[in-house]
């Protein structure tokens, strides 16, 4: 297909819009993006995240629409600096995304992550969010990609990021929520 | 940096291969976000991404890592007809379920290189998926990225394909 027409009206706009960002002053627990708007194509979350809890490292969920029931699943693959693995969780309320520096990690090493959400106002199809995520806490550290999917067609309202269900956020975490406008939106 | 809608387009149920073609030269890079499901029989079902137009020849290396859930792996080929090993769900597979595909392709404008297209790729079924991340090189030209596209395929309804534009400069005045 030719692209010169689409291109003339795309040039009114950039494609990727900011919606939100939250960010974490040591306190928060949950981020939060609600009353998501329905007019793009897909979704990213930029992600830069560090557990408040006394550990040395924790977990970072997704919850689409704030879904906690069990209909979940995702597939990880992981390097941690001397091997790869790949990993799948089923059945879970909270379904892991990616892994996140804790409070007991060496001060100021944070998680860097991006989350594509494609075709999220789709009302036939099962949402599913593709991770990229880094985390290097100099002499361990892992990269990650990740699948998750959540067993329902309901169009993502909302956007719900935790640490190991109920945990905080360190102070400097942010996450910002963008749209991706496609051709005519 | 700013990343524009160039072209979009739903596929439909079908097979055979779909590409954007005459890509405008005025961005820096490229980003073609791909959703997609088969409509052939099995579980699993696949689609290659080419270049240029250039599809069912030696003219690819691709390089794939592969997580499938239980074993990660490492995957090559030195002489692809195109980038593949991009697994997605097949008819048989859970109904509802898409994978989701970043292709970015930097410098796709520039006449001295050899282009190499990086993949981020993946799905999950409730018991069964893969990840990916892959490259792959056209090695048989230089040439300016002109078209974009996927072959191979046999796609359910509900798939699309969104290419964008990311440019490192105002060029389109906007």
């Amino acid at each position: 297909m030719a692209l010169l027409p689409s291109v003339a009206s795309s040039a009114m706009h950039g494609a990727m819009v900011p919606i939100a960002t939250i960010a974490s002053a040591g306190s928060t627990s949950s981020i939060l993006f609600t009353s998501i708007p329905q007019i793009y194509q897909d979704l990213i979350i930029v992600g830069y995240s560090r557990a408040g809890n006394a550990v040395s490292g924790a977990s970072g969920y997704i919850l689409l629409n704030n879904d906690t029931t069990t209909n979940r699943s995702v597939t990880v693959l992981s390097g941690d600096g001397s091997s790869a693995t790949s990993a799948r969780y089923t059945g879970s309320t909270y379904e892991f995304a990616f892994s996140v520096p804790g409070a007991s990690a060496t001060a100021n090493i944070f998680t860097s992550s991006i989350s594509h959400i494609l075709n999220y106002a789709n009302t036939s199809t099962y949402k599913n969010i593709l991770t990229r995520a880094a985390l290097d806490k100099n002499g361990s550290g892992v990269t990650q990609l990740t699948c998750n999917l959540l067993l329902s067609t309901a169009a993502i309202t909302s956007i719900n990021i935790i640490n190991d269900g109920s945990n905080t956020w360190a102070n400097g975490t942010t996450f910002t929520l963008y749209g991706i406008r496609t051709v005519g939106q | 940096m700013s990343m524009y809608p160039i072209a979009s387009v739903n596929l439909g149920v079908g097979s055979g291969s779909f590409q954007f073609t005459s890509i405008p030269q005025t961005f820096s890079h490229l980003q073609m976000r791909v959703f997609f499901r088969g409509s052939d029989s099995g579980a699993v079902s696949y689609l290659n991404v080419y270049v240029n137009g250039d599809a069912y020849t030696t003219n690819y290396s691709v390089h794939n890592l592969i997580g499938d859930g239980s074993t990660a792996y490492a995957a090559g080929t030195a002489n692809a007809g195109g980038i593949g090993n991009l697994f997605s769900p097949g008819a048989s597979s859970t109904a509802n379920v898409f994978a989701s595909g970043i292709v970015d392709v930097l410098d796709y404008t520039n006449t001295n290189k050899y282009k190499t297209l990086r993949i981020l790729w993946g799905y999950d079924t409730n018991g069964a998926g893969n990840v990916s991340l892959s490259s792959g090189m056209l090695k048989s030209s230089t040439a300016a990225v002109t078209s974009l596209g996927i072959f191979n395929f046999t796609s359910a309804a509900g798939c699309c394909v969104d290419l964008y534009g990311i440019s490192t400069s105002n060029v389109t005045g906007a």
